[in-house]
This record gives C-alpha cells, sequence and structure tokens, in this order.
C-alpha cells in the first residue's frame, strides 16, 4: 500500500527517512501535523485570557458563584413559606385531617425518620414519639419547629432545607398520628411528661392514622 | 568508522523474569479488583473478614496494578529495548537482579501489609515507611543500572523510547520520595509531614503524575520501541517524537491541581491545574498519532496480527483518556465529574486499555524471542484480544453511566430548590445494576490476561534448552566531536537578507540543535529534571509559603488523644477510599452535608483524608450530626439504619480493644510535626484518651446495654467521628459565615394568614396524589 493514500489531511507528509537507526527503526522526517500545531497554540492562549477573566476580571469566583445560588434559593424559599402563611397549630391539625398530606407525611416518616424513631415511632436512636413524654414540646407547632430547626446538640437534624415546609407540616401531622398507638418495642419515655389532655385534640378525633401505623390500642 | 569491532550479547533472563511476573502481578491485581467490584455490588463478599474488607483491598487493586502489574511491564521493556537501542547489555548483571528481587519482595510487602491495614491513608502512595525506604532504594538501583547502560552505550544518539525512560526514572524518584515523607511513629506507622491543603497539594501532584510517569511516559517509550518494531514501519514524525516529549513532561507535572478543583486549595492553583490540563491534550495527542501513523501501510497487517490489533486499540485508548482528561479537568465539567464513578471509568480506559492492551502487545511481541520458539497459539491470542476488547467495553459502559447517574442525581433540585434525592442512599442503590455489569466485564478482562498466561505457559514449555545466546557486534564509541548541525540559511529563498534573530528561531524551530543533546545524555537529563522542577515548584511553593493560602481559624484546635487514636482507625479502615471529607462550595453539597470546607479546618490533619469518590456520603460535617447510638449500630450493621447501603460491616470495631499504649507515640510524633499539644497532654495523653473513652463508653453501655465498650477501638473512631469539621461551628471564636443566610424564620413571621389546607397539599406536591 503506498502512503499517498493514507496521508493525513493537513499537513504534507514527504515521508523522507532520517538517517537514524535504532535496532532497526527508522524515523521519517515529516512535519508536525498543522491542526495540531493550532490547537496546541489555541490551548496555550487560552490560559492567560481564563486568568484575567477569572482571577482579573468580571468573571465570578466559585465562592461568589455559591452565594448567588443559595441566595437565590432563600429568596425563593422565603416566597414559599410567606405563600403558605402561618403555620398554626390549627393549619396543622388541619392538615393531620387530610388524608392525602397524612399519606404524604407517612412515606416521608418512613423514609427518611424511621432510622432513628423506628417504623412506627416506637424510638431507637431518637426518642419514642407514641407515648405521652415530650423532650422539645408536645403543640402541634412545637413538634412542626423541631423538625425545621431540628436540635443539632442533640443529634436531631435539621430538615428546612431538606424538606418544603409544606412537606415538614405533613410530616409534623403524621407524627401527631402517632401519639398514643402501641408500636412493638417502644422504647422508655425520655423527656417530661405532657398530660394527654394538653394536647390538642384534632377536630374530628377519628382522622385516618398512616397505613402502617399499629392499630391503637388504649387512651 | 576505523573503530574495533566489539562482541557482547544481551541479557534475555531478566526480561524472562520481569515478563513472567507482569503476567503474574497483572492477575492478581485483577482479581483483587474483581473481589472490589463484587464488594460493591453486595457488601457481603467481603465475608466478614477484615483484611477483605473494601477499604482495605482497594489500595491492594491500585497498588499491584501501577506498581507490579505496570511497573514490572515498564521493567521488561526497559530491559528488553534498552540494551538494543543502546547496543550493549545492561550496565550490571547484579543490579538488573537485585531490581528484580527487591522489587518483587515490595511487592509481598504491600500484598501483606495493606490487608492488615498498615496504610499511610493517601492514594496509591499507601506503602508505609519501611516499604517506601525500599522502593527508593530499589529505584536507585534501577536509576543506576540504567544510566550506567547509557555510559556504555554503542550507539552514540539515544532514541525517543530512552527520553521517555528518563523522564520516567527522574520524576518518579522526585514525586515519590517528596510526596511520602513521612515522621514514623512506630514500624509501621507513620505521618505524612504535610498537613491538610500542603498535603492535598503534595498527594495530588504526586498522584496525577504517577499516571503520567508511571502509566504513560514510560508506556509511551514502550510503544516507540515495540510498536514501529511489531509494524516493521519507520516513526511517522522525528519532529513530532522532540515536540510532543518535551511539551509532554513540562506540562503534564502542573495539572495535579485538577483533582482538588472546588475544594480548600486555593482557587489559583486549581485554575492552573485546569489550563495546564488543556494544554496537555496535544502533547499527549502527539505520542497518539506518531503511534497510530506509524502504522501507515501497515493497516491490512493490523486484521492478521494481535500484536498490532493490540496496539492499535491501547493508542485509540490513550487518544480517548487524553481527550477526557482535559475535559473532566475543566471546572464545570468536574463539578459533575468529581467524586463519581466517571473518574473511576477514565481511569480504567486507561489501565485496561492503553496499558494492558499495550503490555500484551509487548508480550505477545517478545514471548517468541524470549522463549526462542513460536507463539504457541495465534488464535488464543486472538480469543483474548476480543475477551478483552468486550470486558474493557462492559466496564467502561457500565461505570460511564453508573458515575453520570450518581453525578446527575447529586446535582438534581427538584422545581421548588429543595435536594429532588436528599438521601444519598438513593444515588447508591440506581448503581447497584451496573455496578454487577463492571463486575461481569473485569470477569471477562481477566479470563484475557489469563489466557495469555495459558500462552506463555505453552510457549515456554517449547523453549529451546539451554537458550541460544547470539552474539552481536559494533564499534565502541569514539570521543564524542561536536556534530556541525548546518544553521539556517541567512537569504530567503528568492535570495533576500533574513534578520539574525528569524535564522535563530529558524533554527529552534527545525528542532535540528536536538540531535546534538541526544548525544549527551547528561544535559537531556539535566534539562528533564528542569523541565519537570519548573512546574512543580512554580506551584508548589506559594503553596508551602503564602499564608493566606490557609487562613488561620482560631476556633480549630489539634485532636484529643482519644480522636487522633480514632483517626487512624479511620485511615487504617480505608475509610478515605468510599467517603470524603471535602464539601465543595456547591448548593447541592451544603444541602447536602452542610457548610463548605474551609482550608484553616485541616491544619492539624497529618496526612489529610479528603478523599476522591464519594462511594458513601461525605463526611466533612458528620460530627454531632447524628447521636454516638447511631454510630454504633450503623458501623455493627449500616443496614439496620440505611437499608440499601452497600457499606461493609465492622463489627471487629466493636470487639478489638484500642491499643492505647499507642497513643502516647501518636500525640508525641503528631508535637513533632507541628501539632500545638502541651507538654501536659503528652504526658498524661494515655489516661486523657481513656477518661474521654470511659465517659463515651458509659453512655454508650447504658443506651445499647453492650459491655466494656469504653476500651474498644469503636470509641476512638466515634470520637474521632463526632469530632469532624465541629471545630468551626463553636460559637465563640467562630469567625462570621462567609455566606449569610437570610433569616428564613422571619420571611415566615410575617405572614399572618393562616395556611390553608389548599395551599399547603399544593406545595407538599404529590399530596392530592395520595387521596383517593
Amino acid at each position: 500500500m503506498h502512503d499517498d493514500t493514507t496521508r493525513p489531511k493537513n499537513g504534507p507528509s514527504r515521508d523522507e527517512l532520517l538517517d537514524h537507526d535504532y535496532d532497526g527503526i527508522q524515523e521519517y522526517d515529516n512535519p508536525l501535523p498543522r491542526w495540531w500545531v493550532m490547537i496546541f497554540w489555541a490551548s496555550i492562549v487560552f490560559a492567560p485570557i481564563y486568568i484575567l477573566f477569572y482571577h482579573f476580571g468580571p468573571g465570578l469566583s466559585e465562592h461568589q458563584q455559591y452565594e448567588r445560588s443559595v441566595q437565590a434559593f432563600y429568596e425563593r424559599q422565603a416566597k414559599a413559606l410567606a405563600a403558605l402563611g402561618e403555620v398554626t397549630d390549627e393549619t396543622l391539625l388541619t392538615v393531620k385531617a387530610n388524608p392525602a398530606m397524612l399519606s404524604r407525611g407517612g412515606q416521608i416518616f418512613r423514609a427518611k425518620c424511621s432510622p432513628c424513631h423506628g417504623m412506627f415511632g416506637e424510638g431507637n436512636i431518637g426518642p419514642n414519639l407514641t407515648d405521652d413524654y415530650w423532650i422539645h414540646g408536645a403543640k402541634p407547632t412545637d413538634i412542626y419547629h423541631t423538625i425545621f430547626e431540628g436540635v443539632p446538640d442533640k443529634g436531631m437534624l435539621t430538615w428546612k432545607n431538606q424538606l418544603p415546609p409544606a412537606r415538614i407540616m405533613a410530616v409534623a401531622a403524621y407524627v401527631l398520628t402517632l401519639h398514643g398507638t402501641s408500636p412493638p418495642n417502644p422504647k422508655a419515655p425520655q423527656g417530661t411528661l405532657v398530660e394527654p389532655a394538653e394536647t390538642p385534640v384534632a377536630p374530628g378525633a377519628e382522622t385516618p392514622r398512616g397505613e402502617t401505623s399499629p392499630p391503637r390500642t388504649g387512651a | 568508522m576505523s573503530a574495533r569491532l566489539e562482541s557482547f550479547s544481551y541479557d534475555d533472563a531478566i526480561v524472562r523474569k520481569f515478563v513472567f511476573v507482569t503476567f503474574f502481578w497483572g492477575a492478581v491485581a485483577m482479581l483483587v479488583g474483581l473481589l472490589a467490584a463484587i464488594e460493591l455490588a453486595d457488601p457481603a463478599f467481603n465475608f466478614g473478614i477484615p483484611w477483605l474488607t473494601f477499604g482495605r483491598i482497594r489500595p491492594l487493586h491500585t497498588n499491584a496494578a501501577i506498581f507490579a502489574f505496570a511497573g514490572n511491564a515498564i521493567f521488561a521493556a526497559v530491559y528488553y529495548s534498552t540494551q538494543r537501542l543502546l547496543k550493549t547489555p545492561m550496565f550490571s548483571k547484579l543490579l538488573s537482579n537485585i531490581h528484580f528481587w527487591g522489587w518483587q519482595a515490595i511487592i509481598v510487602g504491600a500484598a501483606v501489609t495493606l490487608p492488615l491495614g498498615f496504610t499511610q491513608g493517601k492514594e496509591y502512595a499507601e506503602l508505609e515507611w519501611p516499604l517506601d525506604l525500599a522502593v527508593v532504594v530499589i529505584w536507585v538501583v534501577f536509576a543506576v543500572n540504567f544510566f550506567g547502560t547509557i555510559a556504555k552505550r554503542r550507539e552514540r544518539h539515544l532514541y525517543v523510547a530512552l527520553w521517555f525512560y528518563i523522564a520516567t526514572i527522574i520524576t518518579v524518584a522526585l514525586l515519590y520520595i517528596f510526596n511520602n515523607l513521612a515522621l514514623p511513629s512506630g514500624w509501621l506507622k507513620s505521618y505524612s509531614l504535610y498537613a491538610g491543603v500542603q498535603d492535598a497539594f503534595m498527594q495530588w501532584w504526586y498522584g496525577h503524575n504517577a499516571v503520567a510517569f508511571v502509566l504513560t511516559t514510560p508506556f509511551l517509550g514502550l510503544m516507540y520501541y515495540f510498536l514501529p518494531k511489531a509494524a516493521e514501519r519507520p516513526i511517522y514524525s522525528y519532529k513530532l517524537s522532540i515536540l510532543h516529549f518535551w511539551s509532554l513532561i513540562f506540562i503534564y507535572i502542573w495539572a495535579g491541581p485538577h483533582h482538588l478543583h472546588y475544594t480548600a486549595l486555593p482557587a489559583w492553583a486549581s485554575t492552573l491545574g485546569m489550563l495546564f490540563s488543556l494544554m496537555l491534550w496535544m502533547p499527549s495527542w502527539g505520542g497518539m498519532l506518531n503511534g497510530l501513523l506509524t502504522l501507515r501501510g501497515a493497516w491490512d497487517r493490523v486484521a492478521a496480527d494481535p500484536v498490532l490489533k493490540l496496539f492499535v486499540v491501547s493508542v485509540t485508548f490513550y487518544g480517548m483518556s487524553t481527550f477526557e482528561g482535559p475535559t473532566l479537568a475543566i471546572k464545570s465539567v468536574n463539578i459533575l465529574s468529581h467524586y463519581t464513578d466517571w473518574t473511576i471509568a477514565h481511569v480504567h480506559a486507561g489501565t485496561l486499555g492503553w496499558v494492558g492492551f499495550g503490555t500484551f502487545a509487548m508480550i505477545y511481541w517478545l514471548v517468541p524471542r524470549i522463549y526462542q520458539t513460536e507463539l504457541w497459539s495465534k488464535k488464543l491470542a486472538e480469543i483474548h484480544f476480543w475477551i478483552g476488547t468486550l470486558g474493557i467495553l462492559l466496564y467502561l459502559v457500565a461505570i460511564y453511566a453508573a458515575g453520570l447517574t450518581q453525578g446527575l442525581m447529586w446535582l438534581a433540585f427538584d422545581k421548588a430548590g429543595y435536594l429532588k434525592y436528599g438521601d444519598f442512599v438513593e444515588t447508591t442503590v440506581r448503581l447497584i445494576p451496573m455496578y454487577w455489569v463492571r463486575f461481569i466485564g473485569g470477569g471477562l478482562y481477566l479470563t484475557g490476561t489469563l489466557l495469555i498466561g495459558l500462552n506463555m505457559l505453552m510457549t515456554w514449555l517449547r523453549r529451546p534448552r539451554p537458550y541460544a545466546v547470539q552474539v552481536h557486534q559494533a564499534p565502541a564509541l569514539e570521543k564524542l566531536q561536536p556534530e556541525p548541525i548546518p544553521m539556517p540559511s541567512p537569504l530567503t529563498e528568492e535570495g533576500l537578507p533574513v534578520s539574525e534573530a528569524a535564522v535563530k528561531l529558524e533554527y529552534f524551530a527545525s528542532a535540528r540543535w536536538h540531535r546534538l543533546w541526544e548525544a549527551r545524555p547528561v544535559k537531556l537529563t539535566v534539562w528533564v529534571t528542569i523541565a519537570v522542577a519548573f512546574g512543580s515548584l512554580f506551584e508548589a511553593i506559594p503553596t508551602f509559603l503564602i499564608k493566606s493560602n490557609v487562613p488561620t481559624i482560631a476556633s480549630v484546635k489539634p485532636y484529643t488523644p482519644l480522636e487522633l487514636a480514632g483517626r487512624d482507625i479511620y485511615v487504617a479502615e480505608g475509610c478515605y477510599n468510599c467517603h470524603s471529607q471535602m464539601v465543595r462550595p456547591i448548593r447541592a453539597e451544603t444541602e447536602r452535608y452542610g457548610e463548605y470546607s474551609k482550608p484553616g479546618e485541616f491544619v492539624y490533619d497529618h496526612p489529610f483524608q479528603w478523599g476522591s469518590r464519594r462511594i458513601g456520603p461525605d463526611l466533612q460535617r458528620i460530627g454531632g450530626k447524628y447521636p454516638d447510638l447511631w454510630h454504633l449500630r450503623h458501623m455493627a450493621d449500616p443496614r439496620s439504619i440505611t437499608p440499601g447501603s452497600i457499606m461493609p460491616v465492622f463489627p471487629w470495631l466493636l470487639s478489638d480493644d484500642l491499643d492505647f499504649d499507642a497513643i502516647a507515640s501518636a500525640v508525641r510524633a503528631q508535637k513533632r510535626l507541628g501539632v500545638p499539644y502541651t507538654d501536659e497532654e503528652i504526658a498524661s495523653a494515655v489516661e486523657l484518651a481513656r477518661a474521654q473513652a470511659e465517659r463515651i463508653g458509659r453512655k454508650l453501655d447504658t443506651e445499647s446495654g453492650m459491655e466494656g465498650l469504653e476500651h474498644t477501638k469503636i470509641i476512638a473512631l466515634i470520637a474521632y467521628l463526632q469530632r469532624m469539621g465541629t471545630d468551626i461551628k463553636k460559637p465563640m471564636e467562630a469567625p462570621p459565615a462567609p455566606v449569610a443566610k437570610p433569616p428564613v424564620q422571619e420571611a415566615q413571621r410575617p405572614a399572618t394568614m393562616p395556611a390553608s389546607e389548599s395551599n399547603v397539599a399544593r406545595a407538599a406536591g404529590g399530596g392530592s396524589r395520595g387521596a383517593s
């Protein structure tokens, strides 16, 4: 096969042999492919342009880009919260009365809360959520805020940036339904006793519970 | 030439030895890789045995692949080709054999110590200090043998393959020595001289250039000898050889920081890493071009010759990898690719494709020559080629898919701006099918490797006994006479005079002067050293000397003795192989893990543990995130907490006693490295550790119903995990957070309108779908 057929498009391959011979290996004196030289130069020229733009010019540093994205998110979140309205005991009880919301809250609870609080809220690494003892308050808004802000010192995670506020409301409402159930292997009580009477009763006490909650056997 | 002809013969026995161990360690490295692969598909495959756990065998796999498989392949190539290119046997048969046996002893040492958890905790630099010293001694033996051979050569000019060998020997020595500088605190335990940002810089200067000068330059040398020999064609372009050699070694050394984009490494270093990686594209492709274009006129033979076929695939993979490398080095691409399997796919395209197939091509070409009989089965070699190619393809398709999948899932936000896959494990379980395909691909590749072993064995069995010794003749070199290199004409073609500067420029561009260097190995070696030292020093000096690169954080304090012991366990178990400790300033990461990492947080981290792959989540902000009991349960059985997790179980940490007495020497060593422990802390290190272990252990005993936990390793590990990344949160001394978080609470307070059921349901997303 003659070399002409496979000659590279750019740059003439003269295929002149040099007088080099190393253990039978010879070398051609072909020039550098032109496209190769052009791209190499382009990659070199690009460097100072990039440095000038990003380190001495208008290009945003990675930290500036980060701050912008965080800012944008917080603005969005603030708007969402404002649109949602104030979270009160009453709104949470309304959510608790909504089967669809409770079902959603249950899904989230089983996916994200059960590793520490147990599949039925019986407690494991975290406290039991079915008994009458509460560490950070028993009111619906207390539960909402415990989830929203977390209790970092005690290992309760902060969820405000993991879950949209409405979903936290759904989880809080679901947690309300766990109270008073009798799951297997309950963890010993922690916190202070809150008399069941103090726990606000939902309007319409026969609200449906999460589908996997064991039946309530005593009040 | 009137010089008297001298007779000599080449030492092929040493080549036979290196070729055999190349196959042997290659098969071992791949087998260990296969074990690591199946453990990711199903963590039960470590069988609950500590020394088979992923964190311990992954370093064994990488070190074996790089230094045992590729390393011995390089030595086989160097010992065969150098003798012939220089028309002389090696400088010293004794040194050749010390090199061979010494290197194999080091490999055995590594294969024993790494699974036992003796490690420096830096990737591909895991070997502890006694083995490091042995590596340096053997490398010096190799260097003396190699340069001694050059000194007694009978060929005036050094061929391009030898330039690449020189660059390899010099640069690997520099990289290995300076990255491994460590202070021993025991016979098999040491702490890196550098901490945090500087340690990270040194490590990836080393790590990246290990790829450059162990997996690239020597294999280019290999290619430049064996490919034209096999193709029986001249090298396409001598000028390209010159230009791509010098640009490659000069530019490669700068590119290391591209492994640390968006980390606490200063931005200027990261930028240099990216820009030099882009510049590296064409110099790398110079090698590919010279390889593939050398095959012009031999393509008809490629179809029939397994050696050429393997070379074509090898060089093609080299071209693909060296295009992909600069792509991955672009910061905005790196956001997606970093910490994912994409990097794993990239490096396997390089090692399985370029290094592996290049090595197999060399072996198939060598076997008939060193065993002095025909290859036992060419057909089997063909099968090896196809089975290996299929193996690579399966491996790569699966792992590229895995990398992209996980990278995209980590970054995904839902419409409201919250992480779409908030639980890390959601992204893990998605990869499991791809991990199985990877396992099959790797299994095919190993099968191919066993086939070449069989072919070698059968050929060897049919060798002549004894081997024929071929005698060669060549004149000795005379004293070097200055060679006249014609300067370019001072006149243009039209006869007009040209300025002196233009003449000089043309002389330089013609590269004719390089011919003189090729006859002067010392000069060539000195310039190689300068080329690789320049970029290294340009980046290293400011990294070490400019204080503003690592702003001090007053609240960051040294680890307590117990935490330090826990950190040693973290290192020994190889946690860094799956977990990073580096949250990048990207919202998808700060939402998932917490505040991004600051350079000043790592000043007492000897060695740094930033990691390079997130098989599990980042751990920088794990401290205080979960209660101690969570960690206890999680280490004993990760799946009891996180169903679908592929983390191994670590039951032995709950039963093995912690060696409290070793803590004293660990603290003393850290103090010598500059960690400001007081004299009292050093004197009472053991008591301090026991007291802290008592506090944590007692509480855990009650909570877990277990007994005697305060004596076990798990307590130290939990102490370390709970400390990690917490110092900047300390209220009194913490600097103001650089990102002022808008008051979310206030945003919610002014709204007095009660949340209505409908807008909550709408905002909760999917809530209404559940209604029936």
